[in-house]
């Protein structure tokens, strides 16, 4: 029965429980053997500063670390280059899904309309005014697409709804008369999946030339497209093999895939899929469960990272030692060693990152039930 | 001079059943098939309508000779057979399926429970599954459904199921068909904790080494036959904040032992 107190007064923890959030926390990296942060961002920011637009391919089981990773490692090259990083969280896609519902409600509602608009809007600024036909061929040039000039020039009329160019852009299905109004005869939900890549990169290429900085998208949960039918995942594949083409510049491209094998992935990105042949096998990075030798290491990572640092732990472990005949040290604490030898006899086979911390949260929480001041090999059933 | 607009081309005579029979084919179809189609609807100018519905992005070329109705195609059925008369609640769950974005939040009225066990059932992806609620109270095809959607994602992964369930009064004759639905769920491989304080209803699905659906649905009905008028949120693929559902979900995880 539980006596009254907090978690986290009762066990010297900021929080409740074990659950990282990776976006938030993504200076925290719980150390691994098997994964070099720094090898990772130095090859990445080697590309950057070569002029490359670097792709990789970061997979492994769900809840391994991949969005973690890939968080740090965004946030580590954030730190030594000028990148504009927008995480992608992949929707769910249904089996008619095409390219388009992925550029719509993925990645275009992550880059956002305030960042589109003023990159366009730079652009138009540094084009400088001029008369009407031939600001629209200075347009023209300068994004390399006559068409889009069209849309964008409506940017000069104050009156112009930004709205109607947002639709337009992000993929939206516009009415006749606001496609007349931004001088297009068809909206991009009739495009083909080239070209929706190629409005990325062009996205990418207006980061670079207005901002000095590297547009890096992070498609998380690619794994994802698997629901997606055999008809139309070939839209999938035309978008992504431009956008990891070596030769496209302009957009660095992250990819985390849940997958227990590289059998699992979807068909696009398996070895024998036409993604791969261009993102190439070194620019691939396995997230796996973590090696046996790192958990104990990763647990005291864990709890060092939630530790209360107003919290007496001196007084929290001595009374813990009264109470338990187990092992109790600080830098296990609220765990006995006895139970964490226990919590790592459950885990064979399923060793990620996120069956360590939810175990370490239940484990937490039946110890307060129990109004335990330790958290006992007895307790880890 | 007008131009058309896409409710003139789809409100030309045969143009809905053309539709309609086009959503029931497989997802790609000859070319050949939509004039077959067209002849025998009777539709004058096939050529032209054919022409129409490609411009207008209703039916997309995926290769060759073969055609395939795009979003766009099926977005405009679904408000034809809305305006045909139609059930407008089944026409609005068809539409937010075709719009993944929306559907990360969705509004879930009576049945929230029941429509997350039958996607369990749908999508045995899953590894873990969080069940918060005061009273668990399964009728007989529900539980063969829950039952056989645990056997095939077993098949995939080991399922870890946790439940927190209010209090139980064993003496109770009401309360016999709980306690059946909980022995069930323990023949499972459930750990069930009671709590006496617990009001919050919360379900959690969780994917296996594969990834796949992830959802949450936090709201105002029971794990029980439904009875009531309820409201609650769908939350599907936003980690962040399942995340911080299944850590309230730990902070409820109190109580004795089932």
């Amino acid at each position: 029965m539980v006596t009254g107190g907090s978690i986290e007064a009762r066990f010297g923890l900021v929080k409740p429980n074990f659950i990282v959030n990776p976006d938030v926390e993504a200076d925290f990296y719980a150390y691994r053997s098997d994964i070099s942060i720094r090898a990772v961002v130095e090859s990445l920011q080697e590309d950057l500063l070569t002029g490359l637009a670097p792709k990789r391919l970061v997979w492994g089981p769900f809840g391994g670390g991949k969005t973690h990773t890939l968080h740090k490692i965004v946030g580590e090259l954030e730190k030594i280059t000028a990148i504009h990083s927008v995480y992608v969280d992949c929707p769910d896609l249904t089996k008619r899904a095409t390219f388009l519902d992925l550029y719509r409600d993925g990645i275009m509602r992550a880059i956002g309309q305030e960042f589109v608009l003023q990159l366009f809007e730079a652009t138009l600024q540094n084009v400088g005014m001029a008369l009407r036909d031939e600001l629209l061929k200075k347009l023209g040039d300068a994004l390399s697409d006559e068409d889009l000039s069209k849309a964008i020039v409506r940017l000069v009329d104050p009156g112009f709804s930004k709205l109607k160019l947002w639709a337009f852009i992000s993929g939206v299905s516009l009415n006749r008369t606001d496609l007349a109004d931004l001088g297009q005869t068809q909206d991009l939900t009739v495009a083909e999946s080239s070209r929706l890549a190629e409005m990325l990169i062009l996205l990418g290429r207006l980061t670079k030339e207005t901002l000095g900085k590297t547009l890096v998208l992070v498609l998380d949960e690619i794994d994802r497209l698997g629901g997606v039918g055999v008809e139309t995942i070939a839209t999938f594949d035309t978008g992504f093999r431009r956008l990891a083409d070596p030769n496209q510049k302009a957009v660095a491209v992250l990819i985390g895939a849940s997958a227990g094998g590289m059998g699992d992935m979807p068909e696009i990105f398996t070895e024998r899929g036409s993604v791969m042949s261009r993102i190439t096998r070194d620019a691939v990075v396995e997230i796996r469960a973590l090696p046996a030798t790192d958990v104990d290491r990763f647990i005291k990572d864990i709890i060092a990272h939630f530790r209360d640092p107003s919290a007496d732990i001196t007084a929290l472990v001595t009374k813990a030692k009264g109470s338990s005949t187990e092992t109790v040290t600080e830098d296990l604490f609220p765990f006995t060693e006895e139970a964490t030898v226990a919590l790592k006899g459950q885990l064979t086979g399923q060793m990620t990152p996120r069956e360590i911390t939810l175990k370490m949260t239940r484990l937490l929480g039946r110890a307060h039930r129990l109004s335990q001041t330790v958290v006992a090999s007895d307790i880890v059933t | 001079m007008t131009t058309e607009l896409l409710s003139e081309i789809t409100g030309q005579k045969g143009m809905f059943y053309l539709l309609e029979l086009i959503e029931g084919w497989e997802l790609a179809f000859p070319k050949s098939q939509i004039f077959t189609a067209m002849e025998t609807l009777g539709i004058s100018d096939p050529d032209i309508v054919f022409e129409q519905m490609v411009s207008e992005g209703l039916i997309v070329g995926v290769g060759g000779n073969t055609m395939s109705l795009s979003t766009k195609g099926l977005k405009s059925f679904l408000l034809l057979q809305a305006v045909n008369g139609a059930d407008v609640r089944e026409v609005y769950r068809r539409l937010a399926s075709l719009y993944p974005g929306w559907q990360q939040y969705e509004v879930v009225r009576d049945r929230m429970t029941q429509d997350f066990i039958r996607e369990l059932y749908d999508r045995p992806d899953f590894h873990k599954l969080y069940l918060c609620s005061r009273w668990i109270r399964l009728e007989k095809r529900t539980k063969g459904r829950f039952a056989q959607a645990v056997y095939w994602a077993s098949e995939q992964n080991p399922v870890e199921i946790l439940v927190i369930h209010g209090p139980i009064n064993r003496e109770s004759e009401q309360n016999v068909e709980m306690i059946r639905t909980l022995d069930f769920l323990k023949s499972l491989g459930a750990e069930i904790v009671l709590n006496k304080k617990v009001h919050a209803k919360l379900y959690i699905r969780e994917p296996g080494v594969s990834g796949g659906l992830q959802t949450a649905i936090v709201g105002s009905e029971n794990l029980t036959i439904p009875k009531y008028a309820e409201l609650g949120i769908k939350i599907t693929n936003d980690s962040e904040m399942i995340d911080k559902l299944t850590g309230v979900f730990f902070e409820i995880y109190a109580g004795q032992s089932y």
